[in-house]
């Protein structure tokens, strides 16, 4: 059974083919080509291959690529440009929170969407919010710098 | 794989629709955090998908009549944000909580996490002390609501039909003034699977425990509720030989297993811990 | 600020990291993520037992399989069995042992590839793989290594012995020492396998190039395994290509082959174009782990503090097949007393082959294990004397031009005991428990771990560095970035010598046919090796260029200067003149403005393998942690209230960076030391998956405050050391340490989980 499904990806709209137990993340780097979001586990446990799917940071390994049809998805290419970063991208880079560089995918649409719902977190707050989010480099102190500096920047 | 049908009603006409013409074999899913890693693990596919991810009716939280209900798709995040949740029932909230990781916590549904039985399922102890009811609507559209304590069977085997839906849970709104807790051990502090978890209701005044709804998860083939420990505190003083008494009690109610998380040994002494704190912790 | 005066403009300042940008952005390209037109897709079938004769092997009905390309097992592949020496993959010098591509006759782990299958669509591929009969024999098996050491016991491999070889060191009489002693400390120490856990799995993708080089476009920390590779095919070493985009993070465990051979072998049957993604679950239970060690430790104190005897004896399971061990082994043989000076020292190490998934390189090569025990051993003697940990380190610790029990003189910078020092400091007073059930305990760890790889085995690197017409900088060279910094650290370096900014720096890297060839990145060399390399060809440019400035502008050498993109001349400013100008100059001169440079680390001959006499490694870096814990007596959970850390970095070349590392390796080794470890029954891993083998998360981790020590007397670019490795080695006894002092009960095994801990207070 191939279900056809709608979804914006990153402001544009998208029609892919799925299968009905295929997870959204197989669908978004095999059928969308958005290589841009990282497989870490394909079994939640790790946050590499977070989205934001309709203003939620979801593991997109354990959507049903089916059930993300007609939903908004933001991986990092829709967060910003070199040219025009978004707070989160731009603090990432300057707080040195990328090592390898893989969890970052994940990573920072998480803190995108913490931010979103708590502005002014405290520092244990960040780490409560990030926790669904493995980074293996950084020891995750230069991350919740990262996050604490948007947030105060976004103030 | 390629033969597996798959439904998504988007209102509850079409949900209602639907029933009867559901094949044998579908199995129903929500936010798929727990079906996903399964099938990953070789669990056979089943014949169709029904996703209730997208019907409103199966997402609220409401109160109605003294009893507070919840949807089988309201998520971990909705039940963790939910002020009548928090006002009225903040021990669920604590569970929520402490379910997985934010990013499964915004997928991972109250159904779910009951549908499967899990021995370690945080919301299945809170539910026990609840006294909550599951709703079910089968395949041929007949309802009924079992007690959750009479929910569970055996490991990962419950009382639902296979060609039964959980469509919700409800319960008696917790009386203001009641003392409750909701406590887990995990193996670390973020996006923990618990090794043991406990949920605590106590109506107490003075020194007494009038009343008391304790309830366990990973330590039995099934979440269950203490009932030696209830018993042997119902009524009585709190006092050290109450103490005692519930720690002794509750060693008779559960049946843990050595398993990759912990041993049996671990389980029992820190069920035991996490109750002695609670109980000194309600009295104090 | 110039590199001339060492004020430098780049260099020891926090910079962003030049790749970041395109991380940030979702742009980097890592292996798993090209798609070839027409590629395969490629799966192995893995063992499900440990030890089993392979009794047949029925690849009909997968071939026959609609989409499936080819099936391959031993007997398909040129040279199934490869013994390499020195070799990053293979059998180590003087040992017997052997990289198997494929199982043959006998299989000896779980998870061991038994077949591949190359087929149109990775769902095909899993039909295939069902569809392969494989008959196995189930052999008993050993999977203890004490056991595996007893007379008769089951053979792993196809050698009369389990053994695959021991060490010794022996420094004065170790029985005269003790006897010299007034207290004996003895104690047993056991750490587990652990893994890497790097986020990105194993993957990659090969093709054959148009010149019909075979090219293996993977995630590793060793392009040089092209060479194994080609032995594999049995094909000229010039006809395979290795490239390493952006690594996924590697720790040791992309040291050794893991998707290349398979790829190779793909696309050298058939031409076509493939891919291989191992699962998370594949990555757990077929990469090498770090050993787990058994550690016997005896100690023997005078009432005043001083160590006048060690005597260790170590057990290491090297598991399957051989790898790195024997190297590994040597490592924790040259480390088994840590930075501390002892009177006498008697050590003697084995590594053992078992049914366990095989043992092979993860950071800390054989000095984390060690550590562990030689630091839990210090807190167990200091507490015996009842004397504060830190003053008895302190009665302890080399200092430079001491000798190790080696006889290898410390002719560089030890600051180990400014390190212990400082983190004390940083630690602060004990915090008050204000809760019954809470008992909060300090813990402290000091390590010395090598960086740069052992002198016998003769290192090099080659860096080529240009300057371009328009004034912009070209590094070529063959590292392998995974993630540290490696590349970054380079263009800081050439950016400092030549007055650019880091941005007008490109560096290509880790592409064996147009990089040259700078080794492996692994054993914290990356920055001491290509960054002396980097280093030397950018000072020949300058030279260069600063020689042609001086004829035109008619100055002496000595009053010009490279910096912000202009030459500058100190005694005449209005005779400055932009590079870009120079660069013409010389360009229009002839003059080379490339430079092709190799650094040699210091080689010196092996060590004397009857008394563990000799030198085996360049230079150490030194460096503490320490720890507040507080442990709930309920459960046993241990949350950690502060973490500290100082390090004598040399000279950090990033400041960012640097910092990143000892934060970022300090929770590495948290892991070990709190709960980590891979779980077997008899050979089968457990917890082959993210949900049972456990890492840290953000809420296990406490803030970091990290402080540095800049000697500048490392053997790397400008006198830094390496941090990659060290930074990460005493977590798990600065941990445990904490915990031991929170409950007053000893914990001697990892990891010392909230179980493991409840354990030790009810068995007070």
């Amino acid at each position: 059974m191939s279900i056809q499904i709608e979804i914006t990806l990153n402001g544009k709209l998208k029609k892919l083919e799925v299968g009905p137990t295929q997870s959204l993340l197989s669908a978004l780097r095999d059928g969308a080509k958005a290589k841009e979001v990282k497989d870490g586990c394909s079994d939640g446990d790790c946050g590499v291959c977070t989205v934001i799917m309709d203003g939620k940071a979801v593991n997109s390994c354990l959507v049903l690529a089916p059930s993300a049809d007609g939903t908004e998805i933001t991986t990092l290419k829709g967060l910003g440009t070199k040219e025009n970063p978004s707070a989160m991208q731009e603090a990432f880079v300057n707080c040195g929170a990328i090592q390898c560089g893989y969890c970052t995918a994940g990573m920072v649409l998480s803190a995108t969407a913490f931010l979103e719902k708590n502005p002014s977190p405290s520092r244990d707050e960040i780490r409560e919010g990030m926790s669904g989010n493995l980074c293996r480099c950084t020891g995750y102190q230069k991350i919740v710098d990262a996050i604490d500096s948007a947030a105060k920047k976004q103030q | 794989m390629s033969e597996v049908k798959y439904f998504r009603p988007r209102s509850y006409s079409e949900f209602t629709d639907l029933l009867g013409q559901l094949p044998t074999g579908f199995k129903t899913v929500a936010g798929t955090t727990d079906f996903i890693p399964a099938a990953r693990r070789g669990a056979p596919y089943p014949t169709a998908l029904l996703d209730i991810s997208k019907l409103n009716e199966f997402q609220e939280i409401k109160e109605e009549g003294g009893r507070i209900l919840i949807g089988a798709a309201v998520t971990m995040a909705d039940l963790l944000e939910s002020d009548l949740i928090i006002e009225k029932c903040s021990v669920l909230a604590s569970a929520a909580k402490s379910l997985g990781s934010p990013l499964t916590r915004n997928r991972a549904t109250i159904g779910g996490n009951i549908a499967n039985a899990s021995p370690s399922a945080d919301t299945a102890p809170v539910l026990l002390t609840l006294d909550a009811d599951v709703h079910l609507i089968s395949n041929d559209g007949l309802t009924r609501q079992v007690p959750l304590t009479s929910f569970f069977k055996g490991y990962k085997i419950t009382e639902r039909g296979n060609d039964e839906i959980i469509t919700g849970f409800s319960f008696t709104t917790p009386q203001s003034g009641i003392w409750s807790r909701f406590a887990k051990v995990g193996q670390r502090s973020g996006a923990a699977i618990s090794v043991a978890n406990m949920s605590v209701i106590i109506d107490r005044e003075d020194n007494i425990c009038h009343d008391i709804a304790v309830a366990f998860g990973a330590v039995a083939p099934v979440p269950l509720r203490a009932v030696s420990v209830e018993k042997a505190a119902k009524g009585k003083p709190f006092d050290n030989q109450f103490i005692t008494d519930c720690c002794e009690a509750v060693q008779a109610d559960i049946s843990p297993i050595s398993d990759i998380r912990g041993s049996a040994d671990y389980r029992r002494h820190v069920a035991a811990n996490i109750l002695a704190r609670a109980l000194t912790d309600a009295f104090a | 600020m110039s590199y001339k005066d060492k004020n430098f403009r780049i260099i020891g300042k926090p910079m962003p990291r030049h790749d970041a940008w395109e991380k940030v952005l979702g742009k980097t390209n890592y292996a798993g993520d090209n798609e070839i037109p027409g590629m395969l897709y490629v799966k192995a079938l893995r063992s499900a037992h440990a030890a089993a004769k392979l009794v047949s092997i029925d690849t009909s009905a997968a071939e026959a399989l609609a989409g499936v390309e080819i099936v391959l097992t031993a007997k398909d592949v040129p040279n199934n069995e490869t013994v390499t020496k020195f070799g990053q993959t293979h059998t180590v010098g003087g040992f017997e042992g052997l990289y198997r591509v494929l199982a043959d006759k006998k299989v000896r782990f779980y998870g061991e590839a038994v077949a591949i299958v190359a087929a149109e669509t990775p769902e095909i591929c899993d039909e295939a793989l069902k569809l392969i009969k494989v008959e196995y024999e189930e052999l008993e098996g050993v999977f203890d290594p004490a056991e595996a050491l007893k007379p008769g016991a089951y053979l792993v491999g196809e050698d009369d012995t389990n053994l695959v070889c021991q060490y010794k060191v022996r420094k004065g009489n170790v029985e005269e020492g003790f006897a010299k002693a007034d207290l004996i400390i003895e104690n047993t120490y056991t750490v587990p396998q652990v893994d890497h856990i790097y986020m990105e799995p194993e993957c990659g993708t090969a093709w054959l190039g148009e010149d019909g080089v075979i090219t293996i476009r993977a995630s590793t920390q060793v392009i040089e395994h092209f060479r194994g590779i080609a032995e594999v095919l049995g094909i000229a070493q010039n006809r395979v290509r290795v490239i390493a985009p952006m690594v996924g993070g590697g720790f040791g465990g992309k040291e050794d082959i893991t998707v290349e051979t398979y790829l190779a072998l793909v696309v050298f049957k058939t031409g076509k174009p493939c891919a291989m993604t191992w699962t998370r679950e594949e990555s757990l239970i077929s990469h090498g782990k770090r050993h787990a060690y058994t550690m016997e430790y005896k100690t023997g104190v005078t009432k005043d503090g001083k160590i006048v005897a060690q005597q260790v004896d170590i057990l290491s399971d090297a598991g399957a097949y051989v790898y790195l061990s024997p190297w590994i082994l040597l490592y924790s043989t040259v480390k088994a007393v840590g930075p501390y000076d002892s009177e006498t020292v008697k050590v003697d190490t084995r590594t053992v082959l078992t049914n366990n998934t095989f043992a092979s390189a993860n950071r800390g090569f054989g000095g984390a294990q060690v550590c562990f025990a030689y630091e839990r051993q210090m807190n167990e003697a200091a507490k015996a004397l009842g004397m504060d940990p830190l003053e008895f380190r302190r009665k302890n610790y080399l200092h430079k031009g001491d000798a190790l029990a080696t006889g290898r003189v410390l002719e560089n910078a030890v600051e180990t005991e400014a390190t212990g020092i400082k983190v004390m400091e940083m630690l602060g007073e004990k915090t008050i428990s204000d809760k019954p059930n809470i008992l909060i305990g300090q813990g402290m760890a000091s390590s010395m771990m090598s960086y740069g790889r052992m002198t016998f085995l003769h290192d090099t690197s080659r860096s080529y560095v240009s300057i371009e017409l328009d004034g912009s900088v070209v590094i070529r060279c063959g590292v392998q970035d995974i993630g540290c910094g490696q590349t970054s650290s380079l263009a800081s370096i050439a950016a400092e010598v030549l007055g650019v900014d880091m941005d007008d720096v490109t560096v290509y890297f880790g592409d064996t046919s147009l990089t040259p060839l700078a080794g492996t990145t692994t054993a914290t060399r990356m920055l001491y090796m290509s960054g002396n390399a980097t280093l030397k060809a950018s000072k020949a440019i300058r030279e260069n260029l600063l020689t042609t400035a001086a004829k035109y502008l008619e100055v002496s050498i000595e009053e010009l200067d490279l910096i912000d993109h202009q030459v500058i001349v100190e005694s005449a400013p209005e005779k400055n003149m932009p590079l870009q100008q120079l660069v013409k100059i010389c360009a229009s001169d002839g003059v080379e403005l490339f430079n092709l440079a190799q650094f040699n680390a210091p080689a010196r001959e092996f060590m004397d393998f009857t008394s563990g006499q000799g030198q085996v490694f360049a230079d150490f870096t030194f460096g503490s942690h320490a720890v507040e814990v507080a442990v709930n007596t309920d459960t046993g959970e241990a949350k950690l209230l502060k973490y500290v850390s100082c390090y004598d970095a040399g000279q950090a070349v990033n400041k960012l960076s640097a910092e990143g590392q000892i934060e970022g390796g300090a929770i590495y080794g948290l892991g070990y030391g709190m709960m980590e470890g891979i779980k077997y029954d008899k050979g089968k891993t457990l917890n082959p998956n993210l949900a049972t083998y456990l890492i840290p998360t953000t809420m296990d981790v406490p803030e970091m405050q990290t402080d540095m020590i800049e000697s500048g007397g490392g053997l790397g670019p400008f006198g830094a050391k390496g941090l990659g490795e060290p930074s990460s080695v005493p977590s798990a006894p600065a941990f445990v340490n904490a915990v031991c002092d929170a409950i007053g009960a000893p914990i001697n095994d990892l990891p010392a989980s909230p179980e493991a801990i409840l354990k030790a207070l009810n068995n007070k």
